[in-house]
């Protein structure tokens, strides 16, 4: 099974998809921001990132990490997934949705409104990986 | 040690470029290029016709006016030649359009050589026996419009020194004495009265300074009320810029709790916490439930609050088909009327019904329209959805045969919270936002919303929205 980086500072939220992504087996590191990002990324090597866009140090955290990721030879295979609760249908002027990735604002595999349905998570990852 | 970059004194500006580049206005200037090049060429074609004009036979005998044809020629090839050059000119500095020090010398140059042609003109038509030294005054009015106080200060008295000069050289002796009257009309002989001479001086002295004073004065209330505006429109982006990210994390604020509480509802429901027993089950959805209404409900509070300090400009409105809009919002609501056998019919135009647009916001508005429509609609009941283009607007009709609305709250329902007593009776799961929505998304479309309703009977809700293009 996949070894899975989760980084996101809701705790309720990283225990609960900590208990549906260990139940199918898979190995969850979670993190709670995104400092020393890479160093922690190239030790930890994980075949999966699920990231939030917005952390403690700044409003459009994920989206910093996403690109810093993307920019790293090694690092931007690993395939990324935000799962954000600053969706389409929350706010117009600050909706996100799959059809905002792109390599230069978005550089991510994957978009997921929050709270996901863990059917729709595990069919997601499942894809991705 | 050596200094560092930026310590080092910036180099050493010329005078000219001192004077003549502060204040300039160079985007102004530099789309205004081509207006001056193609006024030019038309003063061009004027004296060519002044010069063929000048040739024919004088259709009084005496003639009233004795022009020599060579000074509106001589002028003509002038202009036309200098032109040519600006013409080129121009087309190097459209590649540069901020290259201030050239744009200045390029200005600068223009309006000397059209000092000088007026100048050649107004002696070859008399000197003060004509109007064209009037011709002067749009060049000051330009200069002080476009350049600072100071430069266009100095390039005024370089026009009246070009306006003076062949009174002066007549008057002189320098130059011979030209007059478009024979000797017995002559209206004034300039080289006879040094009164005459330095009073016509002096007036146009005068009137080219007082016409520099009057539009520099203009000018500096216009920019700076220009600076004013420019420094609130940058208030303005900043304190939108400012409440965005305020909206942002108040959003992320409310909601994150809700998106918590509902994935622990999911993985309660799904089993990843070992099996529910069904009365447990049954509880968890009902949570899961009042939990969705609740994030709805922040979704529509915040979404109406950022609608009503939007503007089209802000919001970024193109060119949107509204067709396969509505077409989707009615397979989507179509789903939602299934389970209450609530069928939607459709009549759509199939002319392009364009409208300038935010493609989301509509979505937003037709889905609550619809939405709307088949919640008050009575089970089994039809909804029917009409899209036309009229003239020059787009129409849109929603209308269900559900509970209506009573006479007296048609004018209340666009408010927020509002509800009439059917419709909670009706739905008492509805926010009361979504009309409140739709008004709003309207507005900012520039477009108008009306209902008609009857009681018992149902609701025509009627959308009218500016549209693109002609009607085909």
């Amino acid at each position: 099974m996949a070894k899975i980086l989760l980084i996101d500072d809701d705790q309720d939220i990283t225990d609960n998809l900590s208990m549906i992504l260990e139940s199918q087996g898979h190995a969850v590191t979670v993190k709670g921001d995104t400092d020393r990002l890479l160093e922690e990324v190239r030790a930890l090597r994980p075949d999966l990132i699920i990231l939030d866009i917005m952390l403690p140090e700044d409003a459009q955290a994920g989206f910093k990490a996403a690109r810093l990721l993307n920019q790293d030879r090694e690092l931007g295979r690993i395939p990324v997934l935000i799962l954000s609760a600053v969706n389409q249908r929350s706010n117009l002027s600050f909706g996100f949705s799959d059809n905002d990735i792109s390599p230069d604002f978005m550089p991510v595999e994957a978009f997921l409104d929050k709270p996901v349905e863990p059917k729709v998570l595990l069919e997601k990852i499942e894809r991705l990986l | 040690m050596p200094a560092s970059p930026s310590l080092i004194d910036p180099p050493r500006q010329s005078w000219h470029a001192r004077i003549c580049e502060k204040g300039l206005r160079t985007t102004e200037m530099s789309e205004r290029s081509w207006w001056f090049i193609h006024t030019r060429w038309n003063a061009t074609a004027l004296c060519f016709l002044g010069a063929l004009w000048a040739l024919l036979p004088p259709v009084r005998n005496p003639p009233l006016f004795m022009v020599d044809f060579r000074f509106f020629l001589i002028v003509g090839v002038l202009l036309a030649a200098s032109n040519h050059m600006y013409t080129r000119m121009a087309r190097h500095l459209e590649a540069d359009p901020h290259a201030k020090t050239r744009l200045c010398r390029f200005l600068s140059l223009q309006v000397l050589t059209d000092y000088a042609n007026l100048s050649l003109l107004t002696y070859g038509l008399g000197g003060i026996e004509t109007p064209i030294l009037i011709l002067f005054l749009p060049h000051i009015i330009l200069l002080t419009l476009f350049f600072s106080r100071a430069y266009s200060f100095i390039m005024t008295w370089v026009g009246i020194l070009f306006a003076s000069l062949p009174i002066l050289l007549e008057y002189l002796g320098i130059l011979p004495v030209v007059s478009i009257f024979d000797a017995t009309r002559k209206m004034i002989d300039v080289t006879s009265s040094l009164v005459i001479t330095s009073s016509y001086i002096l007036g146009i002295i005068a009137a080219f300074l007082i016409c520099w004073y009057l539009v520099g004065g203009i000018t500096a209330i216009l920019l700076l009320r220009e600076r004013q505006l420019e420094s609130a429109l940058q208030q303005l982006q900043r304190l939108d810029r400012e409440k965005s990210q305020i909206t942002l994390r108040a959003t992320h604020e409310l909601k994150a709790p809700f998106a918590a509480i509902k994935s622990y509802v999911y993985t309660l429901r799904d089993g990843y916490c070992g099996p529910l027993p069904d009365k447990a089950r049954q509880v968890i959805d009902r949570i899961g439930e009042r939990c969705d209404l609740l994030m709805e409900k922040i979704s529509d509070i915040i979404h109406l609050s950022n609608l009503r300090t939007a503007t089209p400009a802000n919001v970024g409105l193109s060119e949107t088909d509204l067709t396969p809009i509505l077409a989707k919002e009615i397979d989507d609501a179509r789903l939602i009327g299934k389970p209450r056998g609530v069928r939607i019919l459709a009549a759509l135009d199939p002319a392009p019904c364009t409208v300038q647009a935010s493609r989301e916001h509509l979505s937003t508005m037709l889905s609550n329209l619809l939405r709307n429509a088949i919640s008050y609609s009575h089970p089994e009941g039809a909804v029917e959805v009409t899209l036309e283009r009229r003239d020059h607007q787009v129409v849109i009709q929603i209308r269900d045969h559900g509970i209506g609305i009573p006479g007296e709250h048609l004018e209340k329902i666009f408010e927020e919270h509002f509800r009439s007593n059917n419709a909670v009776r009706f739905n008492p799961n509805s926010s009361g936002m979504g009309l409140a929505l739709v008004r709003e998304i309207v507005r900012l479309h520039g477009g108008q919303i009306r209902v008609k309703s009857e009681l018992g009977t149902g609701s025509r809700f009627i959308v009218t929205l500016p549209a693109i293009g002609t009607p085909s």
